[in-house]
């Protein structure tokens, strides 16, 4: 009984989505800058880039929370990385720290349906981004 | 009419209430956990070995069993209490000599086996290293962030934990705990059972590869009305032969017969054919060798014509001295033929032993029967019923 109480609990805990991990290929074709650090957004300098190729693979680690790694080619270099964050069935969302937890750091945010990608670069507290990388990912078997 | 409504009403807000007080009560427990695997610390020594070697210094190769007996021994238990209600997890250390520690961590549950945290930690960041002398201490101009990922499967007590820093990730440590959680058909609906028997003192024993080979958790076998893990030690898919080691002594175990067997020869097969579920007694049926050939000639087998079921595979087939002749493996379908069984020949078992480096005794010579008596007390004491989930 105890045990079919417990298998009860986890089962109302976790639901059915499918938990096995998501291959990506991405090619980020614009990188973007705030030119203003201010308590407005500034003017923000675009440029298009040669697609430029990376890998992902996100991983879930409990239904609705993920873990990406972000692997780099020649053409981008080392990549950021580990984002942690969620995922539901149209998005994802992470963030990933270098220095320090308190940190804003950077946010990673895919779309699931388009494949379109953001990574949104912040610096201290400020409330814009300074830099943004953005392209498109497509799903890898 | 209105106050029994009113009374069913009650009824039920209290069952529910008690209901809820049961699950709220509900609590996984991980104990006397053991490190098994730990590549880090492995690393580290292989580190410190090539500084050694730069030095022109004797290397110390690294042991396996000895470091994580070392690191083991550091601590009396360690233990851990999972809170399916709070979702915390409680972890308590008692190192020797020191006094007990415990932290809280909150954890989610990936899966019906699987709970799950991640860690962020930020520590001293290397490249910014200095050495403090006051202190006796580093001190780190800088620090970075580095992401642990603890898996725990609940049925198998491991803890698994995984290290995310830049690009990579890389296992840190596994530990094996007594845990005390079963997914609901660990008690009876097993994936594979069958028979296997000791070949040594030392707790091996053999078995088919095939009785294994779909297991999603160890081996199991029940060895004095007790469940005892076994370990996989070798196997061979061609032959279909496995042999496990379980931590126990066996009061007996069968030696190998060193005769070439014979057509026309006795055999008597033990087993647990259909597992439990016909009883947990161990069974024997007896035959003659058959023929000296397995099904499409393979050389590796014979033929007898002892009953042989699902359950009996993995079990011994011996000869009238109690020496091992074959291990039972599989017999042709009972619509349409009767009585064609076949078994490994010992001598393949021999050789899959050797190449494996593993210990067992064959006869010398054979004197003279064994009674009913010492054959049954024989097979009894070193045949066992194998399973897993």
């Amino acid at each position: 009984m105890k045990k079919l109480l417990v298998i009860l609990i986890i089962s109302l805990f976790s639901n059915n989505i499918s938990l096995a991990d998501i291959k990506l290929s991405c090619e980020m074709t614009n990188w973007n800058e705030n030119e203003s650090l201010g308590e407005e957004m500034g003017e923000i300098k675009y440029t298009n880039l040669q697609p430029s190729s990376f890998s992902a693979i996100i991983e879930i680690t409990s239904p609705g929370k993920v873990i990406a790694r972000l692997i780099g080619s020649s053409d981008t270099g080392n990549m950021l990385s580990p984002f942690v964050g969620t995922i539901d069935d149209s998005r994802v969302l992470m963030n990933n720290k270098i220095s320090k937890l308190k940190e804003r750091g950077t946010d990673f945010r895919l779309d699931l349906i388009s494949g379109r990608f953001q990574m949104n670069s912040y610096i201290g507290d400020y409330k814009y981004w300074w830099l943004q990388k953005t392209g498109i990912c497509r799903k890898v078997n | 009419m209105q106050k029994s409504k009113l009374n069913f009403i009650l009824l039920t807000i209290s069952f529910l209430i008690i209901f809820q007080s049961n699950v709220i009560a509900e609590k996984i427990s991980f104990k006397n956990c053991k490190i098994i695997e730990d590549p880090t610390g492995e690393s580290i020594h292989n580190i410190l070995n090539d500084t050694l070697k730069e030095q022109g210094k004797k290397i110390i190769p690294y042991n396996k069993k000895e470091s994580l007996k070392k690191i083991n021994d550091q601590f009396e238990f360690v233990n851990r209490t999972f809170n399916l209600e709070t979702k915390i997890v409680e972890v308590v250390r008692k190192e020797i000599n020191k006094e007990k520690k415990s932290h809280e961590s909150n954890f989610e549950i990936k899966d019906k086996n699987t709970l799950s945290i991640v860690d962020m930690i930020e520590r001293g960041d290397i490249s910014t290293a200095k050495w403090n002398n006051e202190k006796n201490t580093y001190e780190f101009e800088d620090t970075n962030v580095v992401y642990d990922v603890y898996y725990y499967k609940l049925s198998e007590g491991i803890v698994e934990r995984y290290r995310y820093s830049g690009s990579f990730k890389e296992l840190i440590k596994i530990e094996k705990c007594e845990s005390n959680f079963s997914l609901p058909n660990d008690d009876g609906d097993n994936i594979a059972s069958g028979s296997g028997f000791f070949i040594n003192k030392k707790g091996y024993f053999v078995t088919n590869n095939h009785v294994i080979s779909k297991c999603r958790s160890k081996s199991k076998i029940t060895f004095k009305k007790q469940d005892i893990e076994a370990e996989l030690i070798a196997k061979d898919e061609t032959l279909d032969l496995a042999v496990l080691k379980a931590n126990v002594k066996p009061d007996n175990f069968l030696k190998f017969s060193n005769e070439r067997p014979e057509k026309l020869q006795k055999v008597i097969v033990a087993g647990y054919p259909f597992g439990k579920g016909l009883s947990d007694d161990l069974k024997f049926t007896q035959g003659i060798i058959s023929s000296l050939k397995g099904y499409g000639d393979n050389s590796n087998e014979l033929q007898i014509d002892a009953a042989i079921n699902p359950g009996n595979s993995g079990g011994p087939i011996i000869n009238e001295d109690g020496e091992l002749v074959a291990v039972a493996v599989s017999g042709l379908s009972k619509d349409i033929t009767e009585g064609i069984n076949f078994g490994i020949k010992s001598s393949s078992v021999m050789n899959f032993l050797d190449v494996n480096s593993i210990d067992y005794k064959y006869s010398k010579s054979s004197t003279f029967s064994f009674g009913n008596k010492k054959l049954n007390n024989l097979l009894e004491k070193s045949t066992v019923y194998t399973y897993c989930n």
